[in-house]
C-alpha cells in the first residue's frame, strides 16, 4: 500500500504561560503525527489530553511553539501566499457544537454560499445553484435552505456544518467532536453521511472523539493521547481491541462499560505530577510502573503491525486481550 | 411493601406565549428503597422535566405540573405548602446535575457548599469531621486540606464528587442524577458510577437515574423507563427490557449502537428522521412517524399500556415482537 501523507506533525511542542503567572503548561509535548490521505485518523485521550490543542495546530489556528506542521510536505508557516491558500482551500473543519460555528441570524443557504464566496465559486447564481446540491449531499434538502440555525435540530445544524466543509472541496476534514452534542438515534445517520461522503469523494478526515466504540467503528488509525503526549499509535481496530499502553487499555476497560469492578485510577484519584515532561506522565495511574518511570521519558517504541508505544513495560500480546476482561 | 417514590399520571406543561406545550404527558414511575431506576430518553424526550417536575422545579412562568401525583414515603409531594416541599428538597431529596459547575457557587468555599446541606450536626468541628469522611468516602484526596478550595480549583470529576457530597450530605432517601457523568471522562465516569452503585447499597437511597445512554443505564439500574416524546413507551427489569426489547423505538436505539455494526465503516443501522418537537406533536403514537412497523391506527391515537409479565410498553404491535 502507498500512504500518501497529507498533512502531518513532527516533534510538536505547545507550550503556554500558567495562569498562575510562572511556568509552563505543556499542551503538547513532542508529538509526531500522519495524516494519510484517504483514511480517518481517531484522536481519543481524557480532556486536557492535547488532542484539540493537536487539531488547532493542523488547521493552522495556532503555532507550535517547537517543530513543525507539514502540509504536502512543506511546513505552514513557510508557505508562500498561494500555497496558504491552497492549504486553507484543501483543509476543512466540523466542531462539536453546530450552533455555536453558524451565525445565527444567518440563513442556511447564505451559510452555504458565504463559504463557496470565500472559495470564490462561480458567481451569485452558479454558488446558489452550488449550495443547494451541497444541501442535498448532505441529506438536508434544497428546501430547508431558507430557514435559520434555530429552526433546526442539532443533527440538522451539522449537516449543515458539514455542508459548509464541503463548500470548498477539502481534502482532509478535522471533526472535532461533531457527534458529541447529538443524540443517539440521530448521531447514526451522521456516522452514516461520513462514511458515504469519504467513499464517494474520498476524503480524508481526522476525527476527535471521546466514544470509543464510534471511533473504533469510523477510524482507520488510532492515536491515543496523555497529558500532550501521543502514547499509542496504531490501526483503530487492533488498538482498541488488544491495546499495548496501560493507559489504552484503562481507557477502553472503562468505556466497555461491561462491569463497575474494573478498578482504573484517573486523575482525580491520584498524586498529580509536577512536571510532565520528565518522565512517563501515567506513572501514578499505572499498575505497571517502575522507577525508571519517573526519570526517564519513555520514546516511542515499535510494538508489532505498525504499532508504536510510549512505554517502558507495554502490554506484550498475550496481555492485551485479558487486560478488557472484567475480573470473575 | 409500596415504593419508596410513586410518579402516577405526571403531566407537565411548558408555557409558550399564550398557550402551553405538553413535556411529559402522564407517566409513571415506582423506585422501591434500594433501587435504582433508568429515565431513559433523548434531547426533548420529557426525562428531565419529569425529574424536575417530582421536586416542584417547574413552576410559571417557565411551566407547570397539569396533572398527577408523586408520593415519596408517606408524602403527597404536589399537595405540600412551599414550606413542607422546602423541607423534603433539604432532607429528603439529592439532587446530582449534568454539569455540576453550574450547581455549584463559585464564590463560597467546598466545605461551605456542603455545610450548607449537612445540617445534621451539632458543631462546627463535628460538621467539618462528616464532611471530610464524606468527601474521603467519594474518592477525594486530601479532603481536610481541600476543604477551603473554591470550585474552579477542582477538575470536573472532582467537582462532580463535591456535588455529590451536597446531594449526599443530607441523607437522603431519593437521589436524583441527571445525566451525572456526560460532562466526564470514561475513566472517571465509571469511578463516579461505582461510587453511585456502593452509595446506594450502603444507604438503601432510591434512584432515579436520568441518562440517554443506555451502555450506562444497564450497568448501575435495575429497571428502566424508556421515555419518548413525553410518554413511557416501555418500562420494566433493564435486563428483560434490553434483551427482549418490545418497542420499536427501544429496539431501534439499540440497533443503531456502533458496536452492534457487522464490520468497522459500514453503514449504521440508524433511525431516520429526528425525534418530534415539542410544539409538533403527532397525534397518535409519537414515534409513529419515524417506525418502521407504524400502520394507520398508530397515529389516530397514542396507543395504550400493554403488559408483558414485569414490562410495560406502549405499542399496538409490541405483541408481534419480540
Amino acid at each position: 500500500m502507498t500512504s500518501e501523507v497529507v498533512l502531518e506533525a513532527r516533534s510538536v511542542t505547545k507550550t503556554y504561560p500558567a495562569r498562575s503567572g510562572s511556568g509552563e503548561v505543556h499542551a503538547l509535548i513532542d508529538v509526531d503525527l500522519a495524516v494519510v490521505k484517504g483514511r480517518t485518523l481517531g484522536l481519543v485521550g481524557e480532556s486536557g489530553s492535547g488532542k484539540t490543542t493537536l487539531t488547532r495546530m493542523l488547521l493552522d489556528l495556532e503555532r507550535p511553539t517547537a517543530g513543525e506542521v507539514l502540509f504536502e510536505g512543506a511546513d505552514l508557516h513557510r508557505l508562500g501566499v498561494a500555497e496558504v491558500r491552497r492549504y486553507r482551500h484543501l483543509v476543512g473543519a466540523v466542531f462539536q457544537n453546530p450552533y455555536s460555528s453558524l451565525d445565527p441570524r444567518m440563513r442556511i443557504w447564505d451559510a452555504v454560499t458565504e463559504q463557496l464566496a470565500i472559495e470564490g465559486t462561480g458567481n451569485k447564481k452558479q454558488r446558489k445553484a452550488r449550495a443547494g446540491e451541497l444541501l442535498e449531499i448532505v441529506g438536508l434538502g434544497a428546501a430547508r435552505g431558507d430557514r435559520f440555525p434555530h429552526q433546526l435540530s442539532g443533527g440538522q445544524r451539522q449537516r449543515v456544518a458539514i455542508a459548509r466543509a464541503l463548500a470548498q472541496d477539502p481534502e482532509v476534514i478535522i471533526l472535532d467532536e461533531p457527534l458529541s452534542a447529538l443524540d443517539v438515534s440521530v448521531s447514526a445517520q451522521i456516522v452514516n453521511l461520513l462514511l458515504q461522503l469519504q467513499e464517494d469523494l474520498g476524503v480524508t478526515y481526522v476525527f476527535v472523539g471521546h466514544d470509543l466504540r464510534l471511533v473504533k467503528h469510523l477510524c482507520h488509525d488510532l492515536a491515543v493521547m496523555y497529558h500532550g503526549r501521543l502514547v499509542e499509535l496504531g490501526e483503530a481496530h487492533d488498538v482498541l481491541t488488544a491495546p499495548a499502553h496501560p493507559y489504552t487499555a484503562a481507557l477502553v476497560a472503562a468505556s466497555e462499560l461491561t462491569s463497575l469492578e474494573i478498578t482504573a485510577e484517573d486523575d482525580d484519584t491520584t498524586e498529580a505530577i509536577a512536571d510532565v515532561t520528565v518522565g512517563c506522565a501515567y506513572r501514578n495511574r499505572c499498575p505497571r510502573a517502575e522507577e525508571q518511570c519517573a526519570t526517564i521519558t519513555p520514546p516511542p517504541i515499535p510494538a508489532g503491525d505498525g504499532r508504536s508505544v510510549r512505554c517502558h513495560f507495554p502490554l506484550r500480546a498475550h496481555e492485551r486481550e485479558d487486560a478488557l476482561t472484567p475480573p470473575p | 411493601m409500596a415504593p419508596l417514590l410513586e410518579v402516577t399520571g405526571l403531566e407537565t406543561h411548558y408555557f409558550q406565549g399564550r398557550s402551553t406545550v405538553a413535556a411529559v404527558r402522564g407517566i409513571d414511575l415506582r423506585i422501591d428503597a434500594g433501587a435504582s431506576m433508568a429515565l431513559v430518553g433523548e434531547s426533548g424526550s420529557g426525562k428531565s422535566t419529569a425529574a424536575l417536575s417530582i421536586m416542584r422545579l417547574i413552576n410559571p412562568p417557565i411551566g407547570k405540573v397539569t396533572a398527577g401525583s408523586a408520593r415519596l414515603g408517606e408524602r403527597d409531594l404536589f399537595r405540600l405548602d412551599t414550606k413542607q416541599m422546602r423541607s423534603v428538597l433539604l432532607h429528603d431529596i439529592g439532587y446530582i446535575p449534568q454539569d455540576p459547575t453550574t450547581a455549584l457557587d463559585p464564590l463560597f468555599t467546598v466545605r461551605t457548599q456542603i455545610a450548607e446541606a449537612a445540617t445534621g450536626a451539632a458543631n462546627r468541628r463535628e460538621q467539618d469531621a462528616a464532611i471530610v469522611a464524606l468527601l474521603d468516602r467519594l474518592g477525594v484526596n486530601d479532603a481536610r486540606a481541600r476543604l477551603k478550595s473554591y470550585p474552579h480549583e477542582f477538575s470536573g470529576g472532582m467537582r462532580q464528587r463535591v456535588a455529590i457530597a451536597t446531594a449526599l450530605a443530607k441523607d437522603p432517601r431519593l437521589l436524583i442524577a441527571d445525566e451525572p457523568t456526560t460532562a466526564l471522562d470514561v475513566t472517571t465516569q465509571l469511578g463516579i458510577l461505582r461510587l453511585l452503585d456502593e452509595l446506594r447499597r450502603e444507604r438503601e437511597l432510591a434512584v432515579l437515574f436520568v441518562t440517554h445512554d443506555l451502555a450506562v443505564a444497564r450497568l448501575v439500574c435495575q429497571h428502566v423507563a424508556v421515555m419518548y416524546g413525553g410518554l413511557v413507551v416501555e418500562t420494566g427489569p433493564i435486563a428483560t427490557v434490553l434483551s427482549q426489547a418490545r418497542h420499536p423505538y427501544t429496539r431501534a436505539l439499540l440497533d443503531a449502537d456502533p458496536g452492534l455494526a457487522e464490520a468497522p465503516r459500514t453503514k449504521l443501522r440508524a433511525i431516520p428522521g429526528q425525534p418530534p418537537a415539542l410544539t409538533d406533536m403527532p397525534p397518535g403514537c409519537p414515534f409513529a412517524p419515524r417506525c418502521p412497523l407504524a400502520e394507520e391506527a398508530c397515529t389516530r391515537a397514542v396507543p395504550d399500556v400493554t403488559e408483558f409479565g414485569a414490562v410495560q410498553v406502549r405499542c399496538i404491535k409490541a405483541g408481534e415482537a419480540a
